[in-house]
C-alpha cells in the first residue's frame, strides 16, 4: 500500500527556474506513442481489399467514430475535424489500456533473484504473505536496475496529461469558433450570450453578469473535461492496488482489472472524445 | 490516541450504516420489478431470476465500496497525531453518503430493465447488456467518493486547526456531492432501458447517447472532487 | 491542540463551508441533469430518426441545469480562497 502515493520526480533548473518532471508518466507517454505509431504502421502496412485481422479492428473503429462526428457536426467540417477526434480517441484508448500489463521487469528481476539466491548470500529473498516475493539487491549487481525499475502506469493517471489534452481540445474549439463566426460575433456572442445588448450599448459587457458566468462555464468545461478522465482512471487504478493489497497480492482480482482497465479505459475515452466532438459543435 | 480510535470507529459506523441505504433500496426496486414480470410472465421464470441476480450484484458494487473503506477504518491502528482522527471521519462521510447515489442509481436501470424483460422476453440478451453498461457507469460517481476516502485515510497533514475544517469540509462536499449525480445518472440509464426495450434495434444509438448524457450528468460531481482536493491539498 | 483565535475560525468555518456548498449544490443539479438525459433517451426510442436534434437539445438543457451547480462552485471557490 506503500506505492499509493510515490511519485518519481526528477528536478532540473531551465533559466534559474526548478522545473520538476513526473518522469514515470514522461516515459509512458512516449512509450504510448510509439506504441501508437507501431500500430498504425501494422495496420496500414498491407491495405487490402479484403480486410486481415488489425486492418479490421482499425477499420471498424474508423467507421464508428466517422459515423458520429460526421452526423453530428455535418459533412464539411466532420471530416476536417475527424482526424483530431480519432486521435484524441486512440491516444487516450492506448494510454488507459497500457495500465493492465503487469511490471514485467519487475517480474523478470525477481525471478533472476530468485535464481541467484541459490549460489549465495548478496541477495535476501523474503516472503510477503503466500505470494508476494520481495528481492533485497545491492546497487551493484547488474539487474537491481530491473527490480527498481518505475511500474508501467497509465499516463492519464497523472492530470497533467488530462489538463494538457483538455486544453488542446479547448484551444480547437475557440479557434472553430472564430474561423466559424467571425471575430466580432465569436465575441459580441460569448459577451452577450443570454441577452443580446445593442448597438454600442455593448461597451459596457462588465456589468453583465452573464459575461463572468460565460467566463467561468468555459474554465468550469475544460475542469471538467479532464477531471473525469483522471478521476476515472486515477480512482480505478487506487482500488485495483488496495484491494490487492487487502487480498495479501494472493489472488490478483481480474475483474477488477477487466471493469477499470478494459471497460471504464474504453468508455472514458470515448467520452473524452464525443465531450470534444459536442464542444466544437457548440461554436457552429 | 484514544481521540483518533474514537474518530475511525465513528467514520467506520458512518461509511457502512449510510452506504447500505442505496444499495438496499435499489436492489429493493430491482426485486419488486422482477416479482412484478414473473407475475406477468411465468414461463420465463428462470431467465429473469438470473437476470435478477446479476444486475442486484451490480448494484451492491457501491456498498462494498463501503464495506472496505469501513474496514480499513476498524481495523487502523498505530500512533497518529489527532489530525487523523478527522481525516478517517471525514473519509467515512465521504463514501458513506457518495455512496448512497450510485446505490439507488443503479437500481433504477436494474428495474426498468425487468419491467421490459417481462414484457418482452425474448429482447433479454440486448437488454441485459445496455443494463450492465448503465449501472457501471452509474458507478462513477462513488468510485469518485471512494478515491477521495482512500486519500484521506492515506494522508498525514500537518496538524492545525484550520486543516481540520478543510479535511471536514472535503468530506462533506465529496460525500454530499455524489448523491444527486449517482441518481440522475441512474435515471438516464432507466429511460435508455425502456427504449432498448421497445425498440432493441437502435440499441447503438441509445447506447452513445445514454453515455454521453450520463458524463454530463457527472459533471456536477467533479466539481465536488476538485473543491475536495483543492480542500485537501491546496488549503 | 491550541486554543483557537477568532479569525482562524471565521476561516475554518468558510472551508467547511466551502464543501457544505459544493456538495447540498451538486445533488439538485445531478438529479435534473438525469431527468434531461432520461427523457431524451426515451424520445431516441420513439424517433431515432431525430437523434442529432434531440442529442444537442439534451446537451444545451443540462448545460443550461448544471447552472445552478457551477453557482455552488464559485461560491466554495470563493469561500476557500477570498473570505
Amino acid at each position: 500500500m506503500e506505492e499509493l502515493g510515490k511519485v518519481s520526480l526528477t528536478e532540473f533548473t531551465l533559466f534559474g527556474q526548478v522545473i520538476s518532471v513526473n518522469l514515470t508518466t514522461f516515459v509512458m507517454t512516449w512509450v504510448v506513442m510509439g506504441l501508437f505509431l507501431l500500430l498504425a504502421w501494422m495496420a496500414t502496412r498491407k491495405l487490402s481489399f479484403i480486410p486481415g485481422r488489425i486492418q479490421n479492428i482499425f477499420e471498424l473503429i474508423f467507421d464508428f467514430l466517422k459515423d458520429i462526428t460526421v452526423s453530428t457536426l455535418g459533412q464539411k467540417d466532420g471530416m476536417k475535424y475527424y482526424p483530431f477526434i480519432l486521435t484524441l480517441f486512440l491516444f487516450i484508448l492506448l494510454s488507459n489500456w497500457i495500465g493492465i500489463i503487469p511490471n514485467i521487469f519487475k517480474i523478470l528481476g525477481t525471478f533472476i533473484a530468485v535464481i541467484h539466491s541459490f549460489f549465495g548470500d548478496t541477495v535476501q529473498i523474503t516472503m510477503q504473505g503466500l505470494t508476494g516475493i520481495v528481492a533485497t539487491v545491492p546497487e551493484t549487481i547488474w539487474y537491481s536496475a530491473l527490480i527498481n525499475a518505475p511500474g508501467i502506469e497509465e499516463p492519464t493517471k497523472s492530470i497533467n496529461t488530462d489538463l494538457a489534452l483538455a486544453i488542446m481540445v479547448f484551444l480547437a474549439v475557440q479557434a472553430y469558433g472564430i474561423k466559424n463566426k467571425g471575430v466580432v460575433k465569436y465575441i459580441r456572442n460569448f459577451v452577450d450570450d443570454p441577452f443580446p445588448m445593442k448597438g454600442p450599448l455593448i461597451i459596457f459587457f462588465f456589468i453583465n453578469p452573464f459575461f463572468y458566468l460565460n467566463l467561468i462555464g468555459m474554465v468550469a468545461n475544460v475542469v471538467s473535461h479532464s477531471f473525469r478522465l483522471f478521476g476515472n482512471i486515477f480512482g480505478g487504478g487506487m482500488i485495483i492496488v488496495i484491494v490487492s493489497s487487502l487480498l495479501n497480492y494472493f489472488l490478483v482480482p481480474v475483474g477488477l482489472f477487466a471493469f477499470f482497465g478494459l471497460f471504464a479505459g474504453l468508455v472514458q475515452a470515448f467520452v473524452f472524445a464525443m465531450l470534444a466532438v459536442t464542444y466544437i459543435q457548440q461554436q457552429q | 490516541m484514544e481521540f483518533v480510535k474514537i474518530c475511525a470507529v465513528l467514520g467506520s459506523g458512518f461509511a457502512m450504516g449510510l452506504g447500505a441505504i442505496g444499495s438496499a433500496v435499489g436492489e429493493g426496486m430491482i426485486a419488486m420489478k422482477a416479482v412484478q414480470s414473473l407475475g406477468r410472465q411465468p414461463s420465463a421464470s428462470s431467465k429473469i431470476v438470473r437476470i435478477m441476480v446479476i444486475s442486484q450484484a451490480v448494484t451492491e458494487t457501491a456498498a462494498v465500496f463501503a464495506l472496505v473503506i469501513s474496514l480499513l477504518l476498524m481495523f487502523k491502528s498505530g500512533d497518529f497525531s489527532y489530525i487523523k482522527g478527522f481525516t478517517f471521519l471525514a473519509a467515512g462521510i465521504a463514501v458513506g453518503f457518495g455512496s448512497i447515489g450510485a446505490g439507488l442509481g443503479a437500481g433504477l436501470p436494474g428495474s426498468s430493465a425487468m419491467e421490459g424483460i417481462g414484457k418482452q422476453p425474448e429482447n433479454s440478451d440486448v437488454l441485459t447488456i445496455q443494463m450492465i453498461i448503465g449501472q457501471a457507469v452509474t458507478q462513477t460517481s462513488t468510485i469518485f467518493a471512494l478515491t477521495v476516502a482512500l486519500i484521506l485515510i492515506m494522508l498525514d497533514p500537518e496538524p492545525s486547526n484550520l486543516k481540520v475544517f478543510a479535511i471536514l469540509g472535503a468530506g462533506f462536499a465529496m460525500g454530499f456531492g455524489a448523491i444527486g449525480p449517482g441518481i440522475g445518472d441512474g435515471l438516464v440509464a432507466k429511460h435508455a432501458n425502456k427504449a432498448v426495450a421497445r425498440n432493441p434495434k437502435h440499441m447503438g444509438l441509445l447506447t452513445r447517447t445514454m453515455i454521453i448524457g450520463q458524463a454530463i450528468t457527472e459533471t456536477t460531481d467533479i466539481y465536488a472532487m476538485v473543491v475536495s482536493l483543492i480542500l485537501i491539498f491546496v488549503v | 491542540m491550541d486554543g483557537i483565535t477568532g479569525a482562524e475560525l471565521i476561516k475554518g468555518l468558510a472551508f467547511l463551508a466551502a464543501g457544505i456548498s459544493m456538495g447540498f449544490g451538486a445533488v439538485g443539479p445531478g438529479i435534473g441533469e438525469g431527468f434531461v438525459g432520461g427523457k431524451a433517451c426515451e424520445s431516441i426510442g420513439k424517433r431515432p430518426d431525430e437523434a442529432n436534434l434531440i442529442t444537442k437539445t439534451m446537451i444545451i438543457g443540462q448545460a443550461i441545469s448544471e447552472t445552478t451547480g457551477i453557482y455552488a462552485l464559485v461560491v466554495a471557490l470563493i469561500l476557500i480562497f477570498v473570505v
